[in-house]
């Protein structure tokens, strides 16, 4: 079976897409620059930021859509960089602004649009959560752990653990402090801890056998060996010395010239 | 009461037959007496009065010959307890358990009426005897919300006996799913929950979709401030929506569905699920229903009353067990809704209507409404309004026919200003469109929407700013804060909104407010907020002035933004009698005593009214 293609118009270009593609990714092809915050390709599109808004275009006037989640059909005619679509983002750059004033990933993508200040008030000036989601997605979606969650509605939404106590369950695999884009997740790793500062959250290193260093979690170590069906060799190794470990080993291999060992 | 009927029915014949026994079984009662048991008149201890009634009926030994019914809501909520006595249609309201012995000694032993238990027209004080005669009633065509009077909603008997299920019997008695979405569709009907999507088109579409299995959704979720006809056509006429469902189960394809109701309307819920039990055992939920090939069953799924889970993709995420926030569209649930499969969501109103129409068929249907918006409409009509309650009326009637001939107009001889509808992702609709035909579009038009029916009325005390920041203190409440324009988008407006208010507007406001309202409407990723600032944008569009002497002249024209208020006292009207002096908390008010006129001290007062609200003569002012 051939897969569907369907024609589209981008900013007046033509361009061919497969079914099942969203505007993003097509847009991201073609070279387009559009801004995007709640975005991640390891994750289901989940449309919250909206500065990825673009303008559909048809009989019925014009629409602003979410390109990382708008799938694409046969005929769209889409506007990625009209004075409409630039509003639109601006108005979502100038609130985002409002929420994080210090935040620098929003200053710099607001002055991107123009916007260099903001005319709402801001209620805490070191706020730099924007509820983007992406932690507690990579956390449930792609970990299966949902350590975090969201609590509260509408301005009083959070992101946290249930009722911000220690997770009983977060492996402290700092996959929420990796997606997040506005650097809001803080972790620290002092002495055999690792402290989830914003999720409340305190986890045991687990300490290589050979070289002693600390560098993930015992939970995360479990996490991983849970899933795989068998022992892997050397998994309570750094990589540092499991490659030398691995070095060693080679070195003990008889070479092809002479059968005898390197000293 | 009608005797449980214990068997199953397998057949239309049989069911045609039960109703005929039914019906038979009916005549024993030569009066019926329907006492209203919704939840306004509860409030009004109703409850009591039905007991009452059981009683006394058997006292005077005629609990054979009298049926007392108690009913679901019968609309007039503000004259409750209310009943109607049939053959004769008799309508008492105010009912007190007093007047109980009295109604069954004379009326139901007697024909004679009890004269001040009628309705009294307010100008001639004239009594009127008929419920059809009251104009509250005269007024409206109550093809849905009707039913209400005539059945007792926790009895399948007396909903089969009044002509229910014999739509699913006609629809499972040869006509295909297609035919069925063709009537549907040549009905006009459109959804009554706020978007106005044609029901035909929607079922058509969902049937469309490949799939092995489809649900069936009834939106019950009802969360705008004033708005309760969906709980009360839950509470009073819960088989009405189960035949709905079921015929729309039928045409699309499903073989399950799910009630969402919010567990703050425990009446609704309850009987529902008496409905569901009933018709399970009666084999109308079940496998093979009326002996075809057709199963369905249903489930209620309670929500926890957030208002945002009205809106479809919330209320799918709800029901799975997540977190009540929307997802944007498309996919629409239509191709991918519950648990992924095909769903078909339509609200309890529209369900209610299904039945009617495949019952007296699409081309009565379309001959009531106008060219776009057919059938009727079922308002919440509150406020400042004298005839507080429900009503149904036919769509393209004026809502000057809504608010003076069934609402009674405006209670103390006040002026009327405007109208909101469509809660709050809907608008205000002044005085000058008061002769605007109600329908879909003409709603749309003037920046209203028709929403599920909220209507709640305004007098010239009501301050349109004050409405605009109430309704956006509402949604800033109820918005999911999942998306940016909404969450943020309209704190900022209601913190604009409270600004001018406070008397702290400043020029570029106004601009601000078009600005945010015009980025949160294009913005936004649900219906919730995509309306969201609509009480804004068309109290702006039809009170800018109103708004603009807030901002220019500190001063709030209705009297009800504190800050912006001055109290003073008309001297020529202040007989000195000194009661506003008593009752000022801060000591502001002088004089008030030995024929000295009160004055009131501006640096003291706190705008608190307390002199206005006690004085007796109007000799205090508010401007």
């Amino acid at each position: 079976m051939t897969e569907e293609t369907f024609h589209i118009t981008i900013d007046g270009e033509a361009a061919e897409t497969r079914k099942g593609e969203t505007l993003l990714e097509v847009c991201r092809r073609m070279g387009k620059d559009i801004p995007t915050l709640c975005h991640h390709a390891a994750m289901e599109p989940y449309a919250a930021c909206r500065v990825c808004l673009v303008a559909v275009v048809d009989a019925r006037g014009t629409a602003m859509v979410p390109s990382c989640q708008y799938p694409v059909s046969e005929g769209l005619v889409v506007e990625t960089d009209s004075a409409d679509v630039k509003e639109a983002r601006q108005v979502v750059l100038e609130l985002l602004l409002a929420r994080c004033p210090r935040s620098d990933v929003i200053r710099e993508l607001a002055a991107k649009y123009g916007v260099t200040e903001t005319p709402y008030v801001s209620d805490d000036p070191d706020q730099t959560c924007i509820l983007c989601g992406l932690c507690v997605r990579a956390c449930e979606e792609v970990l299966g752990i949902a350590a975090i969650g969201f609590s509260d509605r509408g301005i009083e939404r959070k992101v946290g653990t249930p009722f911000e106590e220690a997770s009983e369950v977060c492996i402290g695999c700092g996959a929420c402090v990796t997606v997040c884009p506005t650097g809001h997740i803080l972790t620290v790793d002092e002495d055999i801890t690792r402290k989830m500062e914003t999720w409340n959250t305190e986890l045991e290193l687990a300490a290589c056998e050979d070289c002693g260093r600390r560098i993930l979690t015992v939970k995360q170590l479990d996490h991983v060996r849970g899933k795989l069906a068998e022992q892997l060799p050397m998994d309570r190794l750094c990589p540092a010395c499991r490659r030398s470990r691995t070095a060693e080993r080679m070195s003990r291999i008889p070479t092809v010239a002479g059968d005898k060992s390197p000293t | 009461m009608i005797a449980p009927v214990a068997t199953k029915v397998t057949s239309a014949a049989e069911l045609a037959e039960l109703r005929e026994t039914l019906v038979a079984a009916g005549k024993q009662y030569v009066k019926t007496l329907a006492v209203c048991g919704g939840t306004g008149c509860q409030a009004y201890g109703c409850q009591q009065v039905i007991e009452a009634f059981a009683a006394e009926l058997k006292k005077q030994g005629l609990d054979d010959t009298v049926r007392l019914r108690p009913t679901g809501c019968h609309g007039f909520c503000e004259r409750g307890p209310l009943a109607v006595i049939q053959p004769a249609g008799i309508f008492y309201q105010q009912i007190q358990l007093e007047d109980v012995p009295e109604v069954v000694a004379k009326t139901l032993a007697g024909d004679e009426v009890v004269e001040r238990l009628l309705y009294k027209l307010p100008d001639t004080k004239e009594t009127i005897e008929k419920e059809h005669d009251v104009p509250f009633y005269a007024h409206q065509q109550r093809l849905v919300f009707g039913a209400n009077g005539m059945i007792d909603p926790t009895s399948i008997e007396e909903y089969i006996a009044y002509g229910g299920y014999a739509a699913l019997a006609k629809v499972l008695s040869g006509m295909s799913p297609e035919a069925v979405i063709a009537e549907v569709l040549a009905s006009g009907i459109r959804g009554r929950g706020g978007g106005g999507f044609p029901t035909g088109k929607k079922w058509e579409i969902c049937r469309g979709v490949p799939g092995d299995r489809k649900y069936i959704v009834c939106n019950a979720d009802e969360g705008d401030p004033g708005a309760y006809m969906d709980r009360s056509i839950l509470e009073g006429n819960p088989h009405s929506v189960l035949e709905g469902m079921l015929i729309g189960a039928y045409a699309v394809g499903s073989d399950e569905g799910y009630i969402y109701v919010r567990t703050e309307y425990p009446l609704a819920v309850k009987n529902i699920l008496v409905a569901i039990d009933q018709a399970r055992e009666i084999g109308f939920l079940g496998e093979n229903i009326l002996g075809g090939a057709f199963s369905f069953d249903v489930h209620v799924s309670r929500g926890a009353g957030a208002f945002v889970c009205g809106e479809e993709t919330a209320l799918i995420a709800s029901i799975e067990g997540r977190l009540g926030t929307p997802s944007a569209k498309p996919p629409y649930p239509a191709e991918k809704g519950l648990w992924g499969k095909p769903t078909n969501i339509n609200n309890v109103e529209t369900w209610a209507n299904i039945p009617l129409i495949l019952s007296r068929g699409s081309k009565w249907f379309s001959g009531i409404g106008t060219e776009n918006s057919k059938g009727t409409k079922v308002f919440s009509l509150v406020g400042k309004i004298n005839n507080t309650g429900l009503v149904e009326v036919p769509m393209g009637i004026t809502l000057r026919e809504i608010v003076y001939d069934i609402g009674g107009g405006i209670p103390d001889g006040r002026k009327f200003k405007a109208v909101q509808t469509g809660g709050p992702s809907g608008g205000v609709i002044p005085e000058e469109l008061l002769d605007l035909p109600i329908d879909f579009d003409a709603l749309t038009a003037a920046g209203a929407m028709m929403g599920s029916g909220g209507m709640i009325v305004m007098d010239d005390r009501t301050c349109m700013v004050d409405v605009a920041r109430y309704f956006m203190n509402f949604l800033r409440e109820e918005s999911c804060g999942k998306c940016t324009p909404c969450r943020e988008g309209i704190k900022n407006m209601l913190e604009i909104l409270t600004r001018i208010c406070d008397g702290k507007g400043e020029g570029e406001d106004l601009d601000r407010l078009q600005k945010l309202a015009a980025g949160i409407k294009a913005g936004a990723l649900c219906g919730l907020g995509n309306t969201a600032p609509n009480p804004v944008l068309s109290t702006l569009k039809y009170f800018r002035d109103e708004y603009e002497t807030h901002v220019k002249d500190k001063r709030c024209p209705a009297g009800v933004c504190t800050a912006l208020i001055t109290l003073e006292v008309v001297e020529d009207k202040c007989k000195a009698c000194g009661r506003c002096v008593k009752v000022c908390p801060t000591d502001a008010i002088s004089g008030g005593k030995k024929k000295v006129p009160a004055r009131i001290d501006q640096e003291k007062c706190i705008h608190c009214r307390a002199c206005f609200e006690t004085c007796p003569f109007d000799a205090i002012t508010i401007t």
